[in-house]
């Protein structure tokens, strides 16, 4: 154990730290990119160079076609400022020829900008209990563990390694979730994802460890388009989570990622993220990341269970709305979210519940934070398909205000189609309670102590549903993002 | 320890407190006693420092420190402690870590190094063992879900744990029934020193049966209109609030 | 291709549109309006052009299927006929539209309140101030059928009370539709003067075969006044019923509305409430009862624009068979507004397998010292109060009948309100009657 001396050094660090986003600096690094702009050549072009089987290019080029016959979205409560889709370049990868999931051959400055994350990849230092698959821009860079996961038979790779070496897989899953044409952005990242994350779990296997994911975007001009898929077979059990961090320019980059998931029967998938972008200056709104994912979940198999637990503290725009398909009977989905948004930063964000089975249920609980000008909204759809009996959906969605300039929007859609359903939504929304800041303040408390104490209380129940590990790294990043606003 | 000297006081733009005047030494318990509306619980929150109020007029010093110019969270570092009619619920934050908060606080604020949880959870331990208080009062949400006795009995674990100099008992007995009442006043009554001091703010004569006062105080519309000892309060509580003018 | 299907739509929306316009036209000949009414026409079709025929998709429609609606063929319905049958007790006492036309005024001028004035619209609208607030409306509206509402008034009401005078009695106002395909636009402005009180009370009554009655009714209250209204809603079977609700209230005004679903056919109730001065409170409580396939559609916004004012919205739906509810309401707490308070409660019961609730109850907040909730429960009754009243004796049948009964009356028992709310027990007792047998 540390002393006490060593702890409060520690946390003063951190704290200084937080004054700027402390993830900010560039890796200098030689990258292979792909001009800018977008177009049928492009796509073929990330093909060729991923060396990829014939299905994933035919897939990526009637994704392009479908892709050019869409427009951008606009329904969201986002004030989004134009993207220029041909000034992104689509694929940037970091020079230097490492064999695919291969640590030993990662370049050292990688290395050492994941060390640098707290993400150490190399051997000696990794964590012991965590997988991590690490994302440099486009490109999974590592993944460790590997070996020791083969041995319970979960397979966790890259994405490009998957389509490599379990084509089969690939084939049935990809885009079984979210398809192709189901959105703008879905059309755009099924064209051209560069790399990601993939995880088989046999039947009847608990994960031995938490899986992990990181992504870390570098180059300034290139679109980051990750791609996830989850596999957890009959009877088995995997939990996931999913960090990232960006470094800080004064341009915006776009992130359209997609994730899907699916869970056959009696498995569970807990899929956890710590999403902390760069949220642009706090003072100008200049740069940081666009976060516009894509992430879904099918309940395929009677019994299985979905849960998403995500906080939301980054990116200058966020716009997602992590779902479940309840497919099987009997299937259970889960949203857990906290969302603050501080200076200049807008999110629109939720979830998507779509009864269709039997007896499914469904529980979101959700809590926005906004203070600063910023905007937070939280839109959520809940829809009860008539073959949906006995369904059951819980819903709260909370807001705290932190400020007179800064919004909260709560958007929710309750659709029921059959009677046998019994479908909850509670939502409040107000400042932070004087009665609670002063009970604490006359125990002695200071004010800003008081404030951080309701806020995390506030989260409480979505921080109970991170992996042990991320929790206490979740409420103190909240506090550090709060401190910074709230003075 | 505590001079307040024709104090006046508003709350919501309405002048309740009226003029009071009142001299607290180390080592006394004081009651003030009232009907609803006299003004009991309003002086209490003024004494905490309560936003919600406004001063009129008056002064009040505290340890020869004027207690106007300490914030709420000063005031209780200075030694200052309200036990609330009605405590605060806070959901998601636990008591134990809200505990810790204020009595790290303390510490820091005299001085002294933080405790860490496991050395908290020690002292915890004990003040609730003292105080008859089961498991569950650490790890629930502040006052969230409590009962009322329960809420109550909290506020005096609290006092048990910052040992305040003065604390101000706001209608600790309301909501009680005779057994939390008669373990809330023991609790009371273990921490009292001749070191500190107590305001005992009570409707009903019963309480003092339990936490003996030496000086009572009654108040009504806003001033103290009759002072004495524990006698005044059991006339009182013969004759009845109604029959004020007859004690003045 | 989908680019040829939105093509398909757009265009068939395009032609709603024209032939909307060529109705007006041929309305416009017929009734020959006067000046004043001729511009609010002229400005609210031209207001309809701009916002289109709304398609399935717009956002205020999502849960109406406006297709048929689309695909209906209107005639105009012709003037008030004297001789109507107009259901109703006292009907004589009654403020009547009937197709859109006020009935001749005599039986209530001549009985009650002399601070109570009714005025028939075309004579009210020689006050340039009253033609310009609804030209503001219309001009500034986002409702594509409140405009074209406007668009085809003929006649209207308009009622006012006097400051600091109280009405003895309610005033009653009867909305009646001959049987379609006609489409009829009545439209009743309430003025209620600074302290004064006033109860409305507006019955739906007639419709049926393919009607659509289109209304529009503001309510204006001055500072401290006090408006409590009653809507009876819903025509006959396959009859449209749009009504428009445009309320302003000023400094500590009391707007307290109940609204009831108890006729049949596709009703929409759509109220725009703004709170222009501190202190002022809303309410409204709705009650409805599917039966068949009636539907019906709430959108609701509430707009704070000053300080310390409260709203309060409580929504109790019955639906049986292919019934459809839907409620989509807002809350919108402006900058300025501090200290709002808001509550918003939704409660369906599904007592069939195929009907359906859709529930949006929105919050959009830009200012921090606010206080605001919602809520929303879909569901069936509640087996255990079922069972509860079986083991006292009572068969499964009444219980149930007992329960859904108590659940409709939660939003008519409102403290303090002086528009009479026993017709509507009745009315929704002997819908429970038939939704029984």
């Amino acid at each position: 154990m540390k002393s006490k001396a060593e702890k409060q050094n520690g946390l003063n660090d951190v704290i200084e730290d937080s004054r700027e986003y402390k993830y900010g600096f560039v890796t200098d690094i030689e990258t292979e990119t792909i001009p800018k702009g977008l177009s049928e050549n492009v796509v073929r072009e990330i093909s060729k160079r991923k060396e990829e089987p014939d299905f994933i290019l035919n897939f990526r080029l009637k994704a392009y076609r479908r892709f050019t016959e869409m427009d951008e979205p606009k329904w969201a409560n986002l004030k989004i400022p134009p993207i220029d889709f041909s000034d992104i370049s689509y694929y940037s990868a970091p020079k230097t020829k490492a064999k695919l999931g291969s640590i030993d051959d990662v370049a050292p400055e990688i290395l050492e900008t994941f060390d640098k994350l707290g993400i150490p990849l190399m051997e000696q230092k990794r964590l012991s209990n965590v997988a991590v698959d690490a994302v440099f821009d486009s490109v999974s860079v590592a993944t460790t563990h590997k070996e020791k996961l083969l041995a319970a038979g979960v397979i966790f790779c890259s994405i490009s390694e998957a389509i490599r070496d379990y084509p089969e897989l690939v084939k049935k899953y990809l885009g079984s979730v979210v398809p192709i044409g189901d959105n703008f952005y879905s059309a755009l990242n099924s064209a051209v994802f560069s790399d990601g994350t993939f995880v088989y779990v046999p039947p009847d296997t608990h994960c031995p460890m938490e899986l992990s994911t990181y992504f870390r975007i570098n180059n300034s001009e290139s679109g980051q388009f990750e791609r996830t898929l989850i596999i957890c077979d009959k009877n088995s059990h995997v939990s996931y989570l999913e960090g990232c961090t960006a470094p800080q320019f004064d341009t915006r980059q776009l992130h359209a990622a997609i994730v899907e998931l699916v869970a056959l029967e009696n498995a569970e998938i807990k899929y956890s993220t710590v999403q902390n972008w760069y949220p642009g200056d706090p003072e100008t709104g200049k740069g940081g990341i666009h976060n516009f994912v894509v992430k879904r979940g099918t309940c395929l198999g009677d019994n299985s269970k979905i849960s998403w637990t995500q906080i939301e503290t980054g990116s200058a725009i966020t716009w997602k709305y992590p779902s479940c398909i309840l497919k099987g009977d009997n299937s259970v989905g889960e949203f857990y979210s906290v969302a603050l948004t501080t200076g200049h930063q807008q999110a629109d964000t939720g979830s998507k519940m779509i009864h269709i089975g039997k007896n499914t249920k469904s529980l979101i609980i959700s809590k926005g934070i906004s203070a600063d000008v910023s905007s937070n909204t939280y839109r959520g759809l809940v829809r009860v398909s008539p073959t949906a009996k006995g369904a059951r959906n819980y819903t709260q969605c909370d807001s705290l205000l932190l400020g007179d300039k800064c919004g909260a929007h709560t958007f929710p859609y309750i659709e029921t189609a059959t009677g046998t359903a019994q479908v909850e939504h509670e939502a409040s929304t107000s400042k932070i309670s004087d009665d609670q800041l002063f009970y604490l303040q006359q125990r002695g408390i200071s004010r800003e102590t008081a404030m951080n104490a309701i806020v995390n209380g506030f989260c409480k129940d979505v921080f109970n549903h991170l992996p042990m590990e991320f929790s206490v790294e979740a409420e103190r990043l909240l506090m550090l993002k709060l401190e910074n606003s709230v003075g | 320890m505590l001079k307040i000297k024709n104090l006046k006081a508003a709350i919501n733009g309405k002048e309740i407190i009226k003029g009071i005047s009142l001299t607290v030494n180390s080592g006394e318990t004081h009651s003030i006693m009232g009907p609803n509306g006299s003004g009991k619980s309003t002086l209490s929150k003024v004494l905490a420092g309560d936003p919600s109020c406004e001063i009129l007029g008056g002064s009040v010093t505290f340890n020869g420190v004027n207690l106007f110019d300490l914030e709420p969270e000063e005031r209780a570092l200075a030694g200052l402690f309200l036990a609330y009619q009605y405590p605060v619920e806070i959901p998601g934050l636990s008591n134990r870590e809200f505990l810790r908060m204020a009595y790290n606080a303390k510490l820091s604020n005299e001085g002294a190094e933080e405790v860490d949880p496991i050395d908290f959870d020690e002292i915890l331990n004990e003040k609730m063992q003292t105080l008859g208080m089961g498991e569950k009062f650490r790890e629930r949400s502040v006052n969230a879900g409590f009962s009322g006795g329960e809420k109550k009995k909290n506020e005096i674990l609290q006092m048990a744990i910052l040992q305040p100099a003065l604390s101000i008992l706001d209608e600790i007995d309301s909501g009680l029934d005779i057994d939390a009442l008669r373990v809330v006043a023991d609790g009371v009554n273990k921490l009292k020193n001749d070191k500190n001091a107590l305001i005992v703010i009570t409707h009903y004569q019963r309480l003092l049966d339990y936490i003996k006062p030496d000086f009572v105080h009654v108040l009504s519309e806003g001033k103290i209109v009759a002072s004495g000892t524990s006698e005044l309060a059991k006339r009182l509580e013969a004759r009845g609030y109604n029959d004020i003018a007859v004690l003045v | 291709m989908l680019s040829n299907t939105i093509d398909h739509k757009e265009s068939s929306e395009q032609e709603t549109v024209a032939k909307t316009v060529d109705l007006y036209k041929a309305a416009l000949k017929k009734s020959n309006p006067a000046p004043n009414l001729f511009v609010l026409n002229e400005a609210a079709i031209s207001r309809f052009t701009e916002l289109g025929f709304p398609a399935r998709k717009h956002e205020m429609f999502t849960f109406i299927d406006t297709r048929k609606l689309e695909e209906a063929e209107f005639r105009l319905a012709n003037d008030y006929d004297t001789n109507a049958d107009i259901p109703g007790d006292d009907v004589e006492k009654h403020i009547v539209l009937a197709d859109g036309v006020l009935s001749p005024l005599q039986p209530y001028v001549a009985g009650n309140d002399k601070n109570v004035l009714v005025t028939p619209l075309p004579k009210a609208l020689a006050n340039h101030t009253l033609r310009d607030m609804l030209l503001a409306s219309v001009n500034n509206e986002t409702d594509a059928f409140a405009a074209l509402g406007t668009a085809f008034i003929k006649d209207g009401v308009v009622v006012e009370i006097l400051p600091d005078t109280k009405a003895t009695m309610p005033i009653k106002i009867t909305l009646h539709t001959n049987k379609g395909p006609v489409i009829t636009a009545p439209l009743v402005v309430v003025k209620a003067g600074a302290r004064s009180r006033l109860q409305v009370v507006v019955e739906e009554t007639g419709g049926g075969e393919s009607s659509f009655m289109n209304a529009n009714i503001h309510f204006i209250l001055e500072d401290g006044a006090t408006l409590e209204y009653l809507l009876s809603q819903g025509g006959g079977c396959d009859s449209w019923s749009f009504i428009k609700h445009h309320v302003t209230q000023k400094k500590e005004s009391r707007f307290s509305a109940v609204c009831a679903f108890t006729g049949s056919g596709i009703t929409r109730n759509s109220i725009d409430a703004r709170l222009i001065g501190d202190d002022a409170k809303f309410s409204l409580r709705s009650t409805s009862l599917l039966l068949d396939k009636d539907q019906a559609h709430f959108h609701v916004r509430v707009n704070h624009e000053a300080k310390n004012c409260e709203s309060y919205q409580l929504f109790k739906n019955v639906v049986t068979d292919s019934g459809r509810v839907s409620v989509d309401t807002t809350v919108a707490v402006g900058n300025g507004a501090s200290l709002s308070k808001s509550d918003q409660l939704v409660n369906n019961l599904l007592l069939t397998e195929n009907g359906r609730a859709d529930v949006k109850p929105n919050l959009t907040i830009l200012n921090d010292d606010v206080k605001c909730a919602h809520g929303a429960t879909t569901g069936k009754l509640d087996e255990e109060q079922v069972a509860y009243m079986k083991s006292r004796g009572i068969d499964e049948a009444s219980s149930k009948r007992a329960l859904v009964t108590g659940f409709l009356n939660v939003a008519l028992s409102v403290p303090d309100f002086k528009c009479p709310l026993e017709p509507i027990k009745q009315k929704l007792l002997a819908r429970m009657e038939k939704a029984n047998a």
